[in-house]
Order: C-alpha cells, then structure tokens, then sequence
C-alpha cells in the first residue's frame, strides 16, 4: 500500500477541549429547539397580528423591514434560538463538572 | 505532525486540530452512498423549480400562511398534520435503527450528503489523499494558494446555490432568481440565503464529522435502539486476529495469522477517524467506507470479503440473527398505525373551513320593522384543489340571509359580509360549494338580540 505508515492514527484523533463541545451542544440544541418552537409559535400566530398592533407608529422603511412576514418570523426564530441556548448554558453549567 | 502520519495540524477556532484526510475508496456501498447523496441533493435543489397545478409545487408561502405540497394546500389549521409527519418520521429513524443500525447517518442525513458534496470538490481541486495531505505540507506556495482559493471559491459558490435553494422555498424560486439576477433581493432574503449558505459551508465543509461527535443528539441516543440483532458495521475479530502481515492467498492461514493484514486502510477511509477494528463506536456514522476500502485489500491479497461487514453481533458471535423480534414489531406496528391514520385523516380532511367574525361595531340594530339584525364576516377558507362558489345558509333554517354567493379559488379566502335577521340565540352558519357535491363546513355562532341581553 502507499503512504503508511499511518498506524498511529487511531490515537491521533482531534478531539474538542470541553469549552469547545459545550459550546457546539448548546449551540445546536437550541436551534434544534428554536426550528421546532418557531413552526409552534407561528402555526397558531399570525405575523399580521403583529404588524397591525403596530400601526399607531409611523410608517418608514426601518419599521416595514422589521415589520415584514419575513422579519417577524426571523426575529422570532432567533429570539426562540437566544432563550433556548440560555437554558442550555444554564443547564450545561448547573450539570457540568465545575468549571472543569 | 506530518503529512506522512496522515495527520496535518490546523489552527482552528479555539485549539489545535488534526484534519482527517479521508482516503477514497470505491466499491459497492461507496456508489450507493453516492447515488443517495447524488438523487436527495437533486430533490433539494430541484424541488423549488418543480411547478404544479399553476403554483411551485412544494412552497411554504409565508405571508398568506399556506403550505403548498404539490395538489394539498395545508394551512396553519393542518399543522396537526405537520406535527404528524414529524412523529412518523422519528418512528421511522427508531424502526429503521433497530433494524439496520445507522444507515440514516451514512445514507441520507444532511451533514453526510453535503460533506459529501464539498469533499468531492475538494478531491477534484487538491487531487487524492496522499496528494492532498503532501499539498498541505508545502503551505503557502503558488500553487497552494491557487488550489486553496478554487477550492473555497466553489465551496462559497455551492454555498450560496443551497442558501438561495434554502430560501427558495418559502419565496418563490423564479421569482427570486429573477431578483437576484436583477441584484435586488430583499435584505431578509439576503441575511438567509447567506446565513444557511453560511452554515452550509461551515458544516460541511470544516466541521464535517465533529457535527456527528459533538453536536447530534441522534448518535448518542441510538444506541438505545440497538441490540445483538442490529445491523452494524463490523470488523470480523474472529477471523481477522492476530493482525499483522504475512504470506498472501490461501498459505497465509496456515502460517498462523488473522485475515488482517494490517494496512490500516480502513483508518484512512473512515470520514470521522475512528478505527473500526477497535468494536463499534459511537462516532461511526455507519457510511461503510471502510468495509469497501477492507474488500478492496481483500481481493488484493486473495482473501474472502467481509472481513469488514454489515453484521449483527449475533452473527459475529456464530448465533442466529432473529429479523422479528418485539422492539422491530412495536415500532414497526406503531408506524404502521400511525401512518393508516395519517392517510385516513389527510383523505378525509374537510375540504374547506369557515370562521365567524362579528361586527365589532354593533350588536345588534333594529330594523323599520321592529325585527333585529346581526351583522357578521365570514371568512371561507377553501381548502380544494379548485375553485369554487360558496353559498351561505343557517342551521335551523328558518332566519334570513343577506349574502352573496362567493368565488373562493384553490386554497384561498373569501370574506363575505353576511346580514342576519330573525335567528335563534344559537344557530350554526353553514357555508356550502354550490358547484360540487359534499363540499361545506359549518361553525356555531350566537344571534344576539335584546330579549338575549338581560
């Protein structure tokens, strides 16, 4: 075979520094957390609801950005992503090893 | 580390990595795993393209809150359904693991097909494991940069291609692509087609395999759907031990090693850089490289395939592998039920649907004549594939109507203002299709008169 040796790779696997894979879960289970809470919250609200409550101010291009469909369900997704990856941090940091 | 320990050293993020540098390998599974990757890409990037019944066929229209698959429209009503559908697909995971182990991993989940996808074109730039590894070694010279800078130019590109199609999905797709040629796509649209193109390019093309170690629930918590009759890639112990070189063909078992000869080419095929031989483990997203790279060495030195297979622990072990066994039969009934229900109901699901809204402005008036009125909005939801003319009526007949018929089309809404005069206290309004047979729905609503109010 070509380039061996490589018998010493099994050993040499990456792994991640605990911070780092703390990190990555958090990150990923509230998003995983927010795509779900996301389709929840909408299927039953509608973004319109919203974008009427909102009529008694004035009317310009910031507002109807962040007043869109599109804007308010983006926001809502990483609003849900940011609660949801609090929890896990808190839930990291009260299960983890102490600051290990 | 150097390149000829197959181990090249990168700074990323936070710490030193090593990149794995996964050998390419060719044999049955490898071409399957291909295909699945090849035909779910075409499907993804397809799909938004694909026009149906006047509209994309596969559209969530966000701003008029309707979900188009192909000839269903589902509102936000249906997500009872959606919900559903998710369900069965978790059971379908479970069922399928029980079975056949992780194939979900190394056939059709996500993060394996678009890693797949970018480490092709990495292969097709930088050249072949050794090439690449030796390519890496001599950092910073012309031809480095040149070939680094293909490789993320087609990368940022295939990128951006799935952002859009991501995007493309909920706007549609023609319609988006005539804007973005025209460069004036909403900032929304933007922020996402860059924000997925950006998850794309980091998951699949620098996390790859961490995604399975670190960060999927699923392969932690499968291995709670395994037991001694799942398939998993395995490594023959029996047969392969003591490893170690030798003789080739036929003399070799009688001159006393295993069938393994050591050559380490299942490592260097395994995308997550784990050694197979070491007994399953966690990371292995079951892609089977390893048990092509193993056959290939196999008919290399005139041994048997299967040193590396897909085997149950029973098999391994010499026992009899039971297929039927109470874990496959509860999920696979559960499913099984679940989706009869899934079916009946999406068959038999009303195809329409009708929601009362009162004149907020009065209760009630009184008419010349000394009866009473109530004024209403009837907002009708036509969840059909065609068209139709709703005609409204109460139930117990009896009270007049004042309203006019409506052309409602294919999953849309017609409001129609509706003027009531001498109803019972409770009374149901039934709007009817009056151009198709069995088509109403039909909502309870209150008359309110003064008699009504003490």
């Amino acid at each position: 075979m070509d380039e061996l040796p490589a018998a010493t790779e099994p050993e040499a696997r990456r792994t991640w520094p605990p911070r780092l894979r703390a990190a990555a879960a958090i990150g990923w289970s509230s998003f995983l957390a927010a795509c779900v809470g996301t389709m929840l919250i909408f299927a039953a609200v509608d973004p319109q609801v919203l974008i009427d409550g909102y009529d008694s101010l004035p009317s310009s291009d910031t507002a109807a950005f962040w007043l869109s469909h599109t804007g308010i369900y983006t926001i809502g997704f990483f609003l849900l992503w940011g609660v949801a990856a609090l929890a896990a941090l808190i839930a990291v940091t009260l299960a983890g090893d102490q600051g290990q | 580390m150097s390149a000829d320990t197959g181990i090249a050293a990168e700074v990323a993020l936070y710490e030193t990595r090593q990149k794995v540098y996964p050998r390419e390998v060719d044999g049955r599974y490898t071409r399957l795993r291909r295909l699945a990757a090849f035909t779910l890409l075409t499907v993804f990037y397809g799909l938004p393209w694909l026009h149906w019944d006047g509209h994309q066929a596969v559209l969530f229209d966000l701003p008029a809150r309707k979900f188009h698959v192909f000839s269903l429209t589902l509102w936000p009503q249906d997500f009872l359904w959606l919900c559903w559908l998710l369900i069965m697909a978790a059971l379908t995971l479970f069922f399928v693991t029980a079975i056949a182990g992780r194939i979900w991993c190394g056939y059709a989940c996500p993060q394996t097909v678009w890693t797949e996808a970018f480490l092709g074109i990495e292969r097709l730039v930088e050249g072949k494991r050794p090439q690449r590894m030796k390519f890496d070694a001599r950092a910073w010279t012309g031809e480095w940069v040149a070939r680094k800078a293909a490789k993320q130019l087609l990368w940022i590109l295939l990128a951006i291609f799935t952002g859009f199609s991501f995007v493309a999905y909920f706007t549609p797709a023609r319609e988006l692509a005539a804007r973005l040629a025209a460069l004036d796509l909403g900032g929304w649209e933007s922020f996402w087609v860059l924000f997925y193109g950006f998850a794309t390019y980091g998951n699949a093309g620098f996390l790859r395999e961490q995604v399975c170690r670190y960060m999927c629930p699923y392969a932690r918590f499968q291995s709670a759907m395994f037991d001694h009759d799942t398939l998993i890639v395995s490594y023959d112990q029996r047969r392969g031990e003591p490893r170690g070189a030798g003789r080739r063909g036929a003399d070799r078992r009688a001159a006393g090693p295993g069938d393994c000869v050591d050559c380490t080419i299942c490592v260097q095929a395994c995308p997550t850089g784990i050694d197979i031989r070491q007994g399953l483990q966690y990371e292995c997203i079951a892609c089977a490289a390893c048990v092509d790279a193993c056959d290939a060495v196999m008919d290399k030195v005139g041994l048997p395939r299967g040193l590396i297979r897909y085997a149950t622990e029973n098999q391994l072990a010499g026992r009899r592998t039971h297929h039927l066994r109470p874990r496959v039969i509860a999920y696979g009934a559960l499913l099984a039920a679940l989706a009869a229900g899934f079916v009946t109901t999406l068959a038999l699901r009303a195809p329409a649907a009708v929601d009362v809204i009162r004149d907020r402005n009065a209760l009630w008036r009184t008419l010349p004549d000394g009866r009473i009125e109530n004024v209403y909005s009837l907002r009708i939801l036509n969840k059909d594939s065609s068209a139709h003319r709703w005609v409204v009526e109460t139930e117990p007949r009896g009270a007049e109507v004042i309203a006019e018929p409506v052309v409602v089309p294919a999953g849309g809404v017609g409001i129609v203002p509706v003027r009531l005069r001498s109803a019972p206290p409770v009374f149901d309004f039934v709007v009817t299709a009056s151009d198709a047979e069995g088509i109403s729905a039909r909502r309870e609503s209150r008359f309110i008169s003064p008699e009504s109010v003490p």
